[in-house]
């Protein structure tokens, strides 16, 4: 497919990772002609220096042929501008990025009447994602798929961890559980676990199952702490805004941090279950007047790594049970890792998953025969593995069949199959159903349709 | 440095070119050439062991970085030579090692500066018996100078699986080896802009092929002479060059049909991709087309003029003077007259147009015309800001803006250029003593990759006559020359193997 994407910051720069990856033809367009230059040295895309929003400049990009327009300039308007234009011209799908809080509310109204296809909102989904971590504190990372049927969580296998020292092959008898392990990181390696495999100190694995599983599972492990009440988050950018409102209707004890006065008076205004306190949360004297020994979790959202990383570290020496971290810059995730914050959020890269998802779609509704589509992607374990969960269409050709007599590729494993709004664990004898949902686990990329699992 | 990844690049290439040594392989066997044959099976087989070798173990690693496309380009070509040379050793064409070398590496520069004499070419033509002929060895000969041409790491780009190159950057292997100033992708992919470029130049062999045998060539004088001229390598089968063709064709015809398909594959290939996909405005007022005409038009005008009084008919004047023109300056090197007895004006007039060169992304050597209208216009520039300190002003090329680094490139270049030159040209003069005339013009060349000279090298001599140190030499200015000096110089600079 032809993509043609305009801004080239971060999110511009996730998504040429992701997409390049596949074969498309992408070429990128940004004002600054030494970014340009660096784009095309880094990847195999074509570049174009100039205003994306100018006819000129899109015509140069051949935008009229193009598949996908992706608008990820800095500014909301300029991107809707770009996606117009560039619908006007010919392009068949308009992406853009929209994040000012105050054109959530008119999503819908946009993409109808503006023509465009997809609007994404990064901060938007780290908020959503920094919720979902706080309402089960025990997963460094979480992902749900079907409705929330099947949950995907990621854990990390400290020192004395309960785990530490188990083959896998004992895992299901040991607990009388059902979930799967279904990816396993070790240093720099990621793969989808065997039965052999034995999990040690240091390993990150996640696991696959539905909610009641999972939490039955945590239970026995010993994992399930009490409940995330007090919440701090640090910040008063959209992320925090946007987290903010989600915990306060669940009841959660929000203090926000902010430097600026005149923010902390609108957040004052925006939130006023909150409490707001003004002041540099990178000093201690203010995180340790402030509490931070007894809350319950501490969130950075400041739009500086570095700070968020410093107040994570300090939060960390106070014991403060959960902390996520929001972090931008891909090598400094490996870092905070290491350093042993869990959870870190890097909105552009759950925007990117996003992106991939709904291009792979396309890119089957593009062939005849191509059916069984995905129906959501997410990138696991620092993009290493992708679950992937598909409709089993009338077109699976393995439809039927046990397992046990399907030849799978390899790194590739069926994580849960959902029929009826039942969670199945696949053993041999499971079939998978004209009907069914079934998530799948790989670190091979390019599935973009369930037929590509068989060998 | 990524070593690994250079290794397996390397790897590729070997494997490419064992596969290419096939053609003139079957060459050898469809005239029954018994005894030579081995000259061709031999380099296969190492070719394909040592390629095997080097690509078995795919790296880990893939991504290279401009210092690593350049050492790439630099080393594949130094190997390319080495087992290119094989089959003139071993079919004993070239028995001696510096010689065989100096005419693979003058083949593959495109240059086609030859150390054959006409007795050489005797075994072609009148073999004492079939086995013993040399159909093969001259068809790899020829076929050196289409795959220099293009490039033959751009081949490597065309048939590297698409997975292995997605995340390795090998753009600036395909910037490295591509001609000019600022090369750039003209698709998205650089597998399809080499596959592209590929189409382009087989196409125009093709049709080049088909039109000379309407001329009346057979079949294997015209593919011969059809790779000769695609790669502006100015290799030919016969030992007049191209003057009487064998004496089997017409040489009218011939002669005006070589000239006219040179010209074109002196144009930038980016202007034939517009053409083909319909933007034939912005194709036709390409600057760089313009000039390059401008010069083409203006020097034929002169040299016909200055030469009428020799030929002393106006057709064949003409002819004569837009061939060698069009010979020149797309640095081809065919002959159809010795220009050696031309009057002195247009014998400064053809030398001045060996540094001009073809256009940039064309198959043609020299300083490249777009390269010389930006360092001219920045000159002029200079000047003038000079008289007017305060005043700004953006050079523009092809309606564009002239970024800073390509102009300090084009500067790096010509320097580099300038000295490489006048330093072979001193050591060459000290080891082998001959006139001025013939070691400058020997030295202008090779390194712009045009073949023969003037003086004792002129279009009816060879290069023989100079000693192993001087083809040596020779030999590397023709890699300069065709690589653009920075990846055969880098080979050689310390900072770029030590990681500091």
């Amino acid at each position: 497919m032809k993509i043609v994407l305009i801004g080239n910051g971060s999110l511009g720069d996730s998504l040429i990772e992701f997409i390049s990856k596949e074969d498309h033809n992408i070429t990128v367009i940004d004002e600054d002609a030494d970014m340009v230059t660096a784009v095309v040295n880094k990847y195999d895309v074509l570049g174009v220096t100039g205003n994306g929003a100018t006819v000129e400049i899109q015509k140069e990009a051949d935008v009229p042929n193009a598949d996908v327009v992706i608008s990820v300039a800095a500014s909301d308007e300029l991107n809707l501008l770009c996606c117009m234009i560039a619908k006007q011209l010919g392009a068949k799908h308009a992406i853009a990025r929209v994040r000012d809080p105050r054109y959530l509310n008119q999503k819908a109204f946009m993409c109808n009447n503006l023509g465009i296809d997809m609007i994404v909102n990064p901060e938007h989904e780290a908020a959503g994602e920094a919720a979902r971590l706080l309402r089960f504190p025990a997963a460094m990372k979480l992902e749900k798929f079907a409705q929330g049927q099947v949950e995907v969580v990621e854990i990390s296998i400290g020192k004395d961890h309960p785990l530490v020292d188990l083959p896998l092959i004992n895992f299901k008898s040991k607990y009388s559980t059902n979930a799967l392990i279904c990816a396993a990181q070790r240093g720099d390696e990621v793969i989808i676990p065997g039965g052999d495999y034995v999990i040690r100190e240091g390993d990150r694995i996640s696991i696959a199952a539905s909610r009641t599983d999972i939490t039955a599972l945590f239970v026995k492990i010993g994992l399930l702490g009490k409940q995330i009440k007090d919440v701090m988050i640090v910040g008063g950018g959209n992320i925090s805004r946007y987290l903010a409102s989600q915990l306060i209707e669940g009841r959660f004890n929000v203090k926000m941090i902010e430097q600026d006065e005149k923010v902390c008076e609108e957040l004052a205004e925006l939130f006023p279950k909150a409490t707001v306190i003004c002041g540099d949360a990178t000093d201690p004297d203010l995180l340790d007047d402030e509490g931070i020994e007894s809350t319950d979790a501490c969130v950075a959202m400041t739009l500086n790594d570095q700070k968020n990383f410093i107040i994570s570290m300090f939060a960390k020496t106070r014991d403060v049970k959960k902390i996520i971290s929001k972090i931008s810059s891909q090598t400094f995730v490996k870092l905070s890792a290491n350093a042993g914050i869990d959870s870190n959020i890097t909105p552009q890269v759950l925007t990117a998953s996003k992106v991939l998802r709904y291009i792979r779609g396309l890119a089957n509704r593009g062939e005849n025969g191509y059916l069984s589509q995905i129906k959501s992607l997410h990138k696991l374990v620092g993009g290493k593995v992708e679950a992937i969960e598909f409709d089993v269409a009338e077109d699976f050709k393995a439809a039927g069949v046990p397992l046990r007599s399907i030849r799978l590729k390899g790194n590739l494993l069926i994580a849960a199959v959902i029929r009826e709004n039942a969670v199945i664990y696949p053993n041999g004898e499971t079939t998978l159903n004209v009907g069914d949902s079934v998530i799948v686990m790989t670190t091979n990329e390019h599935l973009y349709d369930l037929g590509d699992i068989l060998l | 440095m990524n070593y690994r990844m250079i290794r397996y690049i390397t790897g590729q290439l070997l494997l490419v070119e064992g596969a290419l040594m096939l053609l003139p392989l079957a060459v050898s066997l469809i005239y029954g050439e018994t005894e030579t044959v081995v000259a061709f099976v031999l380099p296969i087989l190492i070719l394909a062991v040592l390629g095997t070798g080097m690509v078995i173990f795919k790296p880990k690693n893939q991504t290279i970085r401009a210092k690593d496309g350049f050492v790439v380009v630099g080393l594949s070509w130094i190997a390319l030579s080495l087992f290119g040379c094989i089959p003139y050793i071993v079919s004993g064409l070239i028995p001696n090692f510096v010689d065989a070398f100096f005419e693979t590496v003058s083949g593959f520069t495109t240059t086609g500066s030859s150390v054959l004499f006409a007795e050489n070419f005797a075994r072609l033509w009148s073999p004492e018996s079939a086995a013993v002929g040399m159909r093969g060895v001259f068809f790899w000969r020829s076929f050196t100078n289409w795959i220099g041409g293009m490039g033959v790491l751009v081949f490597v780009l065309v048939v590297m699986p698409q997975q292995d190159m997605k995340s390795s950057r090998l753009v600036h292997v395909m910037r490295a080896e591509m001609p000019g100033p600022k090369v750039d992708k003209i698709v998205a992919t650089v597998k399809k802009t080499s596959a592209i470029m590929y189409g382009i130049y087989t196409f125009m062999t093709a049709i080049l092929v088909i039109l000379l045998l309407f001329g009346g060539m057979d079949l294997y004088e015209s593919l011969c002479s059809a790779f000769a001229t695609a790669g502006t390598g100015g290799f030919s089968i016969w030992s007049d060059s191209m003057i009487s063709y064998g004496g089997g064709a017409n040489v009218d015809f011939c002669t005006w049909v070589i000239a006219i398909f040179m010209f074109l594959f002196g144009v930038n290939f980016n202007v034939y991709f517009l053409v083909l996909t319909g933007k034939l405005a912005t194709a036709l007022f390409s600057e760089e087309l313009i000039w390059y005409t401008g010069i083409v038009i203006g020097s034929t005008a002169i040299v016909t003029y200055n030469i009428y009084s020799i030929y002393g008919d106006f057709a064949e004047s003409l002819k004569q003077a837009f061939f060698q023109v069009s010979t020149v300056i797309t640095t081809t090197g065919f002959a159809t007259a010795d220009f050696n007895i031309w009057p002195s004006s247009s014998k400064a007039l053809l030398l001045l147009l060996m540094f001009v060169g073809a256009c940039a992304g064309s198959t043609g050597g020299g300083m490249k015309v777009s390269r010389l209208v930006i360092a001219f216009k920045s000159a002029v520039a200079e000047i003038k800001h000079m008289g007017r300190p305060r005043q700004v002003s953006r050079i523009r090329f092809e309606g564009k803006p002239v970024e800073k680094d390509t102009i300090n490139g084009v500067f790096a270049f010509i320097i580099s250029y300038i000295f490489i030159f006048f330093g072979s040209f001193l050591i060459i003069s000290v080891v082998d003593g001959k006139t001025i005339e013939t070691t400058f013009s020997s030295v202008a060349a090779c390194i712009n990759n045009i073949g023969p000279g003037l003086g004792d090298a002129g279009p009816m001599a060879n290069y023989a006559f100079y000693s192993p140190i001087s083809k040596l030499i020779l030999a590397f200015d023709m890699l300069l020359g065709r690589l653009e000096i920075f990846p055969i110089i880098m080979l050689f600079s310390p900072s770029v193997w030590t990681e500091k």
